[in-house]
């Protein structure tokens, strides 16, 4: 509620100066109401397809009415709470309603705060791997990033302690990716640094992958940072089932890393690097999420306008994966054995929102789903940067006939593949890995291939006619 | 100012397109007013669900196609269940640099399924405070009724009798969408639970129709009924905005307005259309337009008082809640049923010395009212 102190009209949406009498407004926040009045309803309606539910009518301290779904059953005079004392891992939601900065200091206050001092400094980790607008559901909405810098300013925090840091996929333009998503602007407003962690020193870090160390080389300035507040947005992945807080992370790492990451054992090597990283509070953005064949363009838009907060990534992660109806991701799991936190949903509590009411079911990232009828897809194991360029491309051209050929990519080549017909490679490292056995094939090399090279690759194998 | 031709569609499932259902409004309302379609020098339409439901918008284009080559200035009006009451109170503003002006409000809402229908009609409410919490529009006026039942106690019994009178009403009117539905106090208080208090007979229907009139600067004719009051006020879209819920401020300010421009008190008024949307809606609307002090239409209902031989007939028509409730047309509807009993032209439902009538129509739950009197 946003209220003018001096002639005391209030408003329910983010408004910065009286039209009265001129003064600024104050916002407030409440998590304790009292029931007024209740309704049952028993018709289901768009939105509201799970019926009968309940509209409560609620009262704050301050007088002012509130309107809240619920599927609990309260009687008039009854306390409705946000907040239930619990000893379990809390993880705290909040619906956005008309302002998602207020939205974002809500589920900070409710999980007690950042745990930071005035004197920190602080790396925030929004995920920008690619240069789109937050409406796309593929970066983080930079307004996440504003109310965090809100409250640290608010907090008595000096701008010159925050560090906004991101490293964006290898073919994408670092200066492109922060102006399209809002961050250029973001920064400039707050007079606050952009650090492109791809350009930063690297320190070697070992991981135990199936009892063999492997060396990951990780960004310098996560060291550096007092406290690190994580900020994904909430996707699907058709890899690694979601990417949430643990899998957010990965962006800290430099892209040779990451391409050995995807060459074997995925799920527990995104498990594994936490436990080399400083730990992490994260705020989670499901203002607009991505849903499907995420976590790329491939996904879809998903309007979740929750935003999420935990100091137990594990559990966070594991209370998303809950709200959106989708399995606990292997890493997830993973990172629960190594100790990094808690993945039972019975010692995990949701504060903030009613979960059944904010329950929406997403579609799962299917990797078995072919982007195009007559291309087949040879799984050589990819890292990201082709298999999002490949998926992207060979999507774009779907309603265009081919001839029915099999593309291979990454860098693990079988034998058994040679049975697939005609093989053509796409990327440096398929190009490589067939080489290596023996095999010469037509190939474009690129470390990825751009998308328009890749149409131009293609293009003798299709047929004049659309499907 | 005047009204010289009213003009009406059958309301209730109507097979036929938004157009035609218009055409037929106009040329009853012409034929009603002996004009011609070139004497009218300015349109405004008021649709509130053509968009969402049937994709078509553009509506004063579309009054424009079917009636070819006069060019006039037409103009889309919409605000929420009140469109069409709101183009009336436009048109009076504009009636003193024209000599004649149409207003019509149509609205085709039965052909579709109910889920699109509900987020239709929903989107007149708050799309984060309401919309997202589930409150369709049954269910707010469900916390109406309940705190007026608290603060007054009004009962479940009350309501009852309020669509019980409006059945009454509607079997007398051809053209309601419930004239032939005979309806029993039983069937209603034993009707389908929709949002706790109110069932399904507490509830207006989904409803097609048209309605079309004709204000004209002068007088030609002793048919013509005059505008003696018209007013405009509005609110906040959301309950949750309000301090108090059992009573609509934007009526309170609308009917003052009226009342004062027509030099008369409320008791002066011999009958009224109010916007019972909902049943309760009823009783807050006898109490804000003043007919009765807060809490005490209970009493008017249980006396009878509002039936057609009461002290102060309401909703003569059958109501929005048995008249039916094609939204944008529902404020020209109101005003069709006035001028009909002014003229002592309703036939059965003929309401005995009626000399001033008066129209209420809300959009939301409040957020905007008009308020008409009319005077014979």
């Amino acid at each position: 509620m946003w209220k003018c102190n001096k002639c005391q009209k209030t408003w329910n949406y983010p408004i910065e100066k009286c039209l009265f009498c001129k003064e600024q407004i104050k916002h407030s926040s409440s998590n304790e109401f009292i029931v007024e009045g209740i309704t049952k309803v028993f018709v289901e309606s768009t939105g509201h397809r799970k019926a009968p539910y309940f509209d409560v009518l609620l009262k704050d301290e301050n007088g002012d009415f509130h309107i809240k779904k619920t599927f609990k059953e309260y009687k008039i005079g009854d306390k409705f709470l946000t907040i239930d004392k619990t000893d379990k891992i809390i993880v705290a939601t909040s619906k956005i309603g008309y302002s998602i900065i207020s939205a974002t200091k809500r589920v900070i206050k409710l999980i007690g705060g950042l745990d930071i001092k005035p004197e920190d400094k602080v790396l925030i980790k929004p995920n920008i791997v690619v240069a789109k607008s937050p409406s796309s559901g593929i970066v983080t909405n930079p307004l996440v990033v504003e109310g965090i810098i809100q409250y640290l300013i608010e907090n008595g925090h000096k701008r010159d302690n925050i560090i906004i840091a991101e490293g964006s996929l290898e073919m994408i333009d670092h200066m492109t990716a922060i102006k399209k998503s809002g961050y250029f602007d973001l920064c400039n407003k707050y007079n606050i640094k952009f650090i492109d962690l791809l350009k930063t020193k690297f320190i070697n870090k070992e991981i135990n992958i199936e009892g063999k160390k492997r060396v990951v080389q990780v960004s310098e300035e996560i060291f550096k940072a007092d406290k690190i507040i994580n900020v994904p947005v909430i996707k699907t992945h058709f890899q690694t089932g979601v990417s949430l807080s643990i899998k957010n992370m990965k962006g800290v790492i430099n892209n040779p890393s990451r391409k050995v990451m995807h060459k074997d054992h995925l799920q527990k090597q995104i498990a594994l690097l936490s436990t080399i990283l400083p730990e992490y509070v994260t705020i989670a953005d499901g203002s607009i999420a991505l849903e499907g064949m995420g976590p790329g363009a491939l996904g879809e838009p998903a309007n979740l306008e929750l935003i999420f907060a935990g100091k137990d990534p594990v559990a966070l992660d594991t209370a998303i994966c809950h709200i959106i109806g989708l399995n606990v991701a292997k890493h997830i799991k993973e990172a629960s054995k190594l100790g990094l936190g808690v993945s039972d949903m019975k010692k995990i509590q949701i504060i903030g929102e009613e979960v059944d009411v904010i329950k929406k079911k997403f579609k799962a990232a299917d990797q078995k789903i072919s982007p195009h009828p007559d291309f087949e897809l040879l799984d050589g194991k990819p890292c990201s940067g082709c298999l999002n360029s490949v998926w992207t491309t060979l999507h774009s051209l779907k309603d265009i006939s081919a001839e029915e050929i099999s593309i291979f990519f990454g860098s693990h080549f079988d034998d058994e593949m040679l049975g697939y017909g005609r093989i053509i490679a796409i990327g440096d490292c398929a190009y490589q890995a067939m080489k290596k056995k023996g095999h010469e094939v037509e190939a474009l090399r690129g470390c990825p291939p751009n998308e328009e090279d890749q149409k131009e690759f293609l293009r003798k194998w299709f047929k004049n006619d659309k499907r | 100012m005047f009204i010289s031709g009213i003009g009406k569609t059958k309301f209730g499932i109507i097979n036929k397109t938004i157009p035609e259902m218009a055409y037929e409004a106009i040329s009853k309302a012409l034929d009603d007013s002996g004009k011609d379609i070139k004497d009218i020098d300015l349109i405004y339409v008021a649709s509130f669900a053509t968009g969402p439901l049937q994709n078509q918008l553009h509506l004063n284009s579309l009054i424009a196609s079917i009636l070819p080559g006069i060019h006039i200035p037409i103009i889309r009006i919409e605000s929420a269940c009140a469109s069409s009451g709101t183009a009336i109170y436009q048109a009076c503003q504009m009636i003193d640099k024209f000599q004649n002006i149409m207003v019509i409000g149509v609205e085709k809402m039965t052909n579709i399924n109910a889920y699109d229908s509900s987020k239709c009609i929903g989107s007149a409410g708050d799309v984060i405070l309401d919309q997202k919490e589930g409150l369709i529009f049954p269910a707010s006026y469900a916390l109406i009724a309940q705190q007026h039942m608290i603060k007054y106690g009004t009962t479940s019994d009350d309501l009852a009798l309020v669509a019980y009178k409006d059945h009454l009403n509607a079997n007398l009117n051809e053209l309601a969408h419930f004239s032939h539905k005979k309806v029993t106090l039983e069937m209603i208080k034993t009707s389908l639970m929709i949002s706790s208090p109110l069932r399904l007979f507490d509830c207006s229907p989904v409803t097609d129709g048209a309605a079309a009139l004709i204000l004209s600067k002068e007088k030609k004719s002793e048919r013509d009924i005059e505008i003696i009051g018209s007013a405009l006020a509005t609110d906040t879209i959301s309950l949750s905005q309000r301090k108090d819920i059992t009573s609509f401020c934007a009526t309170k300010i609308a009917a003052k307005s009226a009342y004062q421009q027509a030099k008369i008190s409320p008791q002066d008024i011999d009958l009224a259309e109010v916007h019972d949307c909902f049943t309760i809606a009823e009783l807050i609307a006898i109490e804000d337009l003043g007919f009765c002090k807060p809490g005490e239409s209970k009493t008017l209902i249980r006396n009878n008082d509002t039936m057609l031989k009461g002290r102060i007939p309401i909703g003569t028509s059958g109501g929005l809640k048995a008249n039916g409730h094609p939204i944008g047309a529902t404020g020209c509807s109101q005003v069709y049923e006035i001028v009909t009993q002014l003229r002592g032209e309703a036939g059965e439902r003929q309401v005995k010395n009626a000399n001033i009538g008066l129209t209420q129509n809300i959009g939301g739950v409040g957020g905007t009212c008009a308020v008409h009197i009319l005077k014979k």
